[in-house]
């Protein structure tokens, strides 16, 4: 039986008005343009896409949580036999909490930062449940308890009178879903639950879910960008691209025989083909070579007592003239101070860091492009200043640079006359690049450069600085926590871990064969997925 | 798309245009010298020959209140560009190079918002006497912290971000990148605190010329007017008026303008 | 526990140093207390006599620490004008100062909670849009000239009470709480436009925060989502607002007490300084100053207590 049947839905945004002059502007866009969508009583179906496919639009619509300036028109929007796009909402307060709950991404913000985890979990008895609850603290507390143990919150009791800042990010999120299951649901939308928390509690979030639909039939929207996810949990999936659903199947179908180009770019991106003929063809001819590279950090408190923490405990590594060499840690590891030290950025408090020759200052691309790229100017004046701060080019020979930078990251050269807040994700990426290519440098340090855009453009980019690499003969500190973007494209890769070099090798022999139990813990997780 | 008139800047230019006419105008020219006494023409009621009536010493009210709204917009235009001038310069060093010139700064910034803005404009006054300049050094003293601290918590956020490393890495100076990566980005909140300022500035010029201790007799100041035209409510309402309702349109046109910024 | 003996050592330094300036600023300007008090026809020798006498030759920290110790005590020396210690003199015009302003924060906290809540149902309506230019213009008058139109309107053309007819406490008591409420609007009225913009401002950012699209999903209405939700979480930044608001409210009373001719420390103060009674000055600086700082102490330590995040 058919639980939410969505037929044609389609949702426009009408922008805040913004100041234009004398006047104030608002537009309106449509970002849902008819879509289907169906789930079945006890089904857990996956809903699949890159930003701005409207896969969090669509389902905060399902809740009707979208803010007032939404419009949402459906040729039928039912939940089990209610036509929902008619209800008042004070039968939309009847259904949120009780009948249909939902989970976001970012656990932290999600609950309210000054209030109780009881006062929070307690709080939809007092609205959905019989009179029982509204009386009696006792019978509340039992259930509120029930509930967080159910999740998998050891201790419960502990956990009552303590805040949301007082827990850890997977903590939260078991709260969080404490919270939509209170009520024993039949619809439960999950926006992106996992995204925001590091792989082993993914895992168990993963977990959590698929057993309360085993145990109470509860039917599950999982939406997320994340394939890998999806093939794991969900039994149905819809793939969504900028408002529209791509493909819809089984499980099998989709991961099996995907129909679309676009399907299968994302399996294809999730998968992680290899650029590189791993290491094969490097030179040897050291480029940067680091010894016992020590970095800490001081602190004087108020009395001028001093602590020390040490980022970087004792590493040693060299990189070679040609060679794309991977430093994988998780955040804490010490790789973006180490990757800030070879820069420059960053004095080493004791060891050697040594550059060949006549090396040109390494250039750096930040894992943010919304940060790493000054939002006041142009692209052409942002492409242009190193030129200046240098010398020696006149006007017209920095305008041709700039020209041909772009062209190399493959942008029209109309962009040097833009803002960098026109820009996508994935060609502020490009500009970033653009920007270390102008210097010309030999060794260019990639920190998380794909982490923040969509697994599709990470292919993109990915190609783009292998390209360019072989184009121009240089070299990259490519620094990720991304085990299968490393195997895409690095020669060498280096594991990190609390401050210390734990593995060193071949990207394959370290990927196929771990040595370290860290290593292989890293693997595991990206394995499992 | 639509469009639809901004009626709160449209008024907020409006009335602050139609101020600083009567100022600049009266910078060059009033129907009658401001502070020419006719015994004659002694707490008239408003007429064609006198717009705002006459006080209790026969001067024309209208030729007072543009030259005293020259005044204060001359007053509030020095108070912002001192306050805002080295407020930001210390914002901005402080907050980029740290150290202890920043704890100190921010120690004595600290003490300094401790006292009401009035109170420690009065102070100021206390010590060094009333008088047009005198205010304006006050004023613009006491208005140097809250400009610190915008521009200094806007740069601590702004050196941090990723665009200032990039451009290190690039090889850019230090000054380089204050002034020609940080400052651009900063630019709309210090606009915002410009106007602000300048509001606050024609509130304070205002009453502490009310207070008797900014600018001295016999020059006009729309202030210092208010508290001339309080003992003559009875008989001259419209003495009161006049200088009143033109701080008002002033304060009013900014906070218009401001509140669409903000 | 441990903050708030750090707030206090901190409150203690900050007024000692705000002491120390005042102290410093006034014994900086030319003609001292001796000169004040025996006028400018004075000789040169009775000059110095008086000020061997009151110790004005010493250097200036001895002084200093002098002028601390029997602050501390409650002495703040003699009033050249008026030849009373200043102590009494304050005292006796804290009584107006204290009402007016407690007064003042009570209209400030009675009328911009529900002003502020009003417009945030849906903002950028009809009715936000009203809310925002009253208090537009509410911010933009200057407290004097509201005075000066409140005793126009309900003075002159109501004739509801006496303009300047100020009674002291002792003498009639209802007379004067009935007479300070109109000087208390005054005091109020930009103060209270700064704080709705400010609560209506916070509680719309609030609501767009995720833990109220949560509050929603549970089923909560949008009265109770204010109520149980966002109202806890705008009330610690608006304490601190509140208690900032405290200086101004006294800034304010002294313009305002000079409106409505009420013999408060704010007209003291503006009468000393025209006389160039410098030890009242000090004194008042001084007191109005600690209470500032104090207020704000108070602020952080509430914020502390407040904030499960900070606690």
């Amino acid at each position: 039986m058919t639980l939410l049947q969505i037929r044609n839905l389609r949702i426009a945004f009408c922008s805040s008005r913004q100041a234009d002059g004398l006047f104030l502007k608002s537009t309106e866009q449509e970002v849902v343009h008819g879509i289907d969508l169906s789930i079945g009583q006890g089904e857990i179906v996956g809903l699949v896409g890159e930003s701005g496919s409207g896969k969090s639009v669509t389902s905060l619509s399902v809740m009707k949580l979208l803010h007032e300036e939404a419009v949402i028109t459906a040729d039928e929007m039912t939940f089990a036999g209610i036509p929902l796009l008619s209800q008042t909402e004070e039968e939309w307060q009847k259904l949120r909490g009780n009948r249909i709950s939902m989970v976001f991404q970012e656990p932290m913000t999600s609950l309210n930062p000054v209030l109780t985890i009881e006062k929070q979990v307690e709080e939809g008895l007092l609205l959905h449940e019989e009179e029982k609850y509204k009386s009696n603290k006792e019978l509340r507390r039992a259930r509120v308890l029930e509930v967080l143990a159910e999740a998998g919150l050891k201790e419960p009791e502990e956990l009552l009178k303590k805040y949301p800042h007082q827990l850890s990010g997977g903590m939260r999120q078991r709260v969080m879903i404490a919270i939509a299951m209170l009520c024993s649901p039949e619809l439960l939308i999950a926006d992106e639950p996992t995204t925001a928390l590091d792989a082993a509690t993914q895992e168990i979030i993963l977990k959590l879910l698929s057993y309360y639909s085993e145990t109470y039939g509860t039917s599950i929207l999982f939406i997320s960008h994340d394939l890998s996810l999806v093939a794991r949990l969900c039994d149905r999936v819809v793939v969504m691209k900028h408002g529209r659903v791509v493909e819809t199947g089984t499980r099998e179908e989709i991961f099996e025989h995907p129909q679309e180009e676009y399907t299968k770019q994302l399996i294809s991106a999730a998968k992680g083909e290899q650029l590189a003929e791993a290491g094969e063809s490097r030179s040897g001819v050291p480029l940067l070579e680091l010894k016992h590279a020590v970095i800490q950090y001081r602190e004087k408190n108020f009395f001028g007592k001093e602590t020390v923490t040490e980022a970087v405990d004792d590493v040693s590594f060299t990189l070679h003239r040609g060679e794309i060499l991977g430093l994988v840690g998780e955040s804490g590891s010490g790789k973006s101070s180490l990757s800030k030290a070879v820069t420059g950025l960053l004095a080493l408090t004791s060891g050697e860091l040594v550059l060949a020759e006549g090396i040109r200052r390494p250039q750096m691309v930040f894992q943010d492009p919304y940060g790493s790229l000054n939002p006041a100017k142009k692209i052409g004046w942002i492409l242009e200043e190193p030129l200046k701060i240098h010398g020696g080019f006149s006007k017209i020979e920095r305008k041709r640079l700039v020209r041909e930078a772009l062209k190399e990251v493959e942008l029209d050269e109309a962009y040097a006359g833009r803002y960098v807040r026109e820009l996508s994700g994935g060609q502020r990426q490009r500009v970033a690049i653009a920007a270390a290519l102008i210097q010309k440098p030999e060794l260019v340090i990639l920190d998380e450069p794909v982490s923040a855009l969509d697994v599709t453009v990470q292919g993109q980019i990915l190609e783009l600085l292998y390209r360019l690499k072989e184009e121009h003969g240089m070299s990259y500190l490519f620094v990720s926590h991304d085990m299968s973007v490393i195997r895409r494209i690095c020669d060498r890769v280096l594991v990190l871990y609390q401050g210390k070099l734990v593995e060193e090798g071949r990207t394959e022999d370290v990927l196929e064969h771990p040595q370290h139990p860290y290593t292989r813990e890293l693997l595991r997780r990206k394995e499992a997925e | 798309m639509k469009k639809r008139i901004n009626y709160n800047l449209i008024i907020g230019y409006t009335l602050i245009f139609l101020v600083l006419l009567l100022a600049l105008v009266g910078l060059f020219y009033t129907p009658y010298p401001a502070n020419e006494m006719n015994v004659l023409e002694k707490n008239q009621a408003p007429s064609l020959s006198h717009f705002f009536g006459t006080d209790q010493f026969g001067r024309d009210i209208f030729s007072r209140v543009m030259e005293g709204a020259s005044t204060s917009f001359l007053i509030a235009v020095c108070v912002v560009l001192v306050g805002a001038g080295i407020g930001t310069l210390a914002g901005a060093v402080t907050a980029y190079f740290g150290g202890w010139l920043d704890a100190v700064l921010m120690r004595v910034n600290d003490v300094m918002a401790a006292f009401p803005s009035v109170l420690l404009a009065i102070c100021f006054v206390a010590v060094i006497g009333p008088g047009t300049y005198n205010l304006i050094c006050a004023l613009g003293i006491v208005f140097i912290p809250s400009f610190t601290r915008v521009v200094r918590s806007e740069v601590l956020v702004q050196k941090e971000l990723d665009y200032v490393r990039n451009a290190k890495l690039m090889g850019a100076g230090n000054l380089r990148i204050l002034v020609f990566h940080i400052l651009p980005n900063i630019r709309p909140v210090l606009k915002t605190s410009l106007l602000v300022g300048f509001q606050n500035a024609v509130l304070s010029e205002a009453g502490m010329s009310y207070l008797g201790l900014g600018v001295t007799q016999p020059d006009p100041s729309l202030g210092r007017m208010l508290s001339e035209a309080q003992g003559y409510l009875w008989n001259a309402p419209w003495y009161a008026l006049a200088p009143g309702l033109t701080i008002l349109a002033l304060t009013l046109g900014l906070g218009l303008v401001t509140s669409d910024k903000a | 526990m441990k903050f708030i003996i750090k707030k206090t050592g901190s409150l203690i330094i900050t007024l000692v140093i705000i002491s120390f300036l005042s102290f410093l600023a006034f014994s900086l300007i030319p003609g001292d207390a001796a000169v004040a008090s025996l006028g400018m026809d004075a000789t040169e020798a009775d000059i110095n006599a008086l000020r061997e006498e009151l110790g004005l030759n010493r250097p200036v920290h001895v002084q200093y620490a002098d002028w601390l110790l029997s602050a501390l005590q409650g002495d703040f020396g003699v009033s050249t004008q008026y030849h009373l210690p200043v102590s009494e003199l304050v005292v006796k015009r804290l009584p107006a100062t204290i009402t007016l302003a407690v007064y003042s924060m009570v209209i400030i906290i009675l009328v911009s909670f529900p002003a502020g809540l009003l417009g945030t149902r849906k903002p950028n309506g009809a009715m936000d849009t009203v809310m925002t230019v009253l208090s537009q213009v509410g911010m933009a008058v200057p407290q004097f000239f509201l005075g000066i139109l409140l005793t126009f309107f309900f003075g002159i053309v109501l004739d509801w009470f006496t303009v300047g007819g100020y009674v002291g406490v002792q003498e009639n008591p209802a007379g004067f709480f009935r007479f300070l409420v109109l000087p208390a609007v005054a005091v109020a009225v930009p103060k209270c436009a700064t704080m709705t913009r400010y609560i209506r401002n916070a509680v719309v950012a609030q609501k767009k925060q995720d833990y109220v699209r949560t509050a929603r999903g549970k089923g909560n209405s949008e009265k109770r989502v204010l109520l149980q939700h966002v109202l806890v979480n705008v009330m610690m930044p608006v304490v601190t607002m509140l208690a900032m608001m405290a200086a101004d409210v006294l800034a304010g009373s002294i313009v305002v007490e000079q409106v409505f001719n009420i013999p408060g420390l704010g007209r003291l103060l503006i009468t000393s300084i025209s006389n160039r009674d410098y030890p009242v000055v000090q004194a008042i600086v001084v007191y109005m100053a600690c209470a500032v700082v104090i207020m704000n102490t108070l602020a952080d330590i509430a914020y502390q207590k407040l904030d499960p995040r900070v606690r």
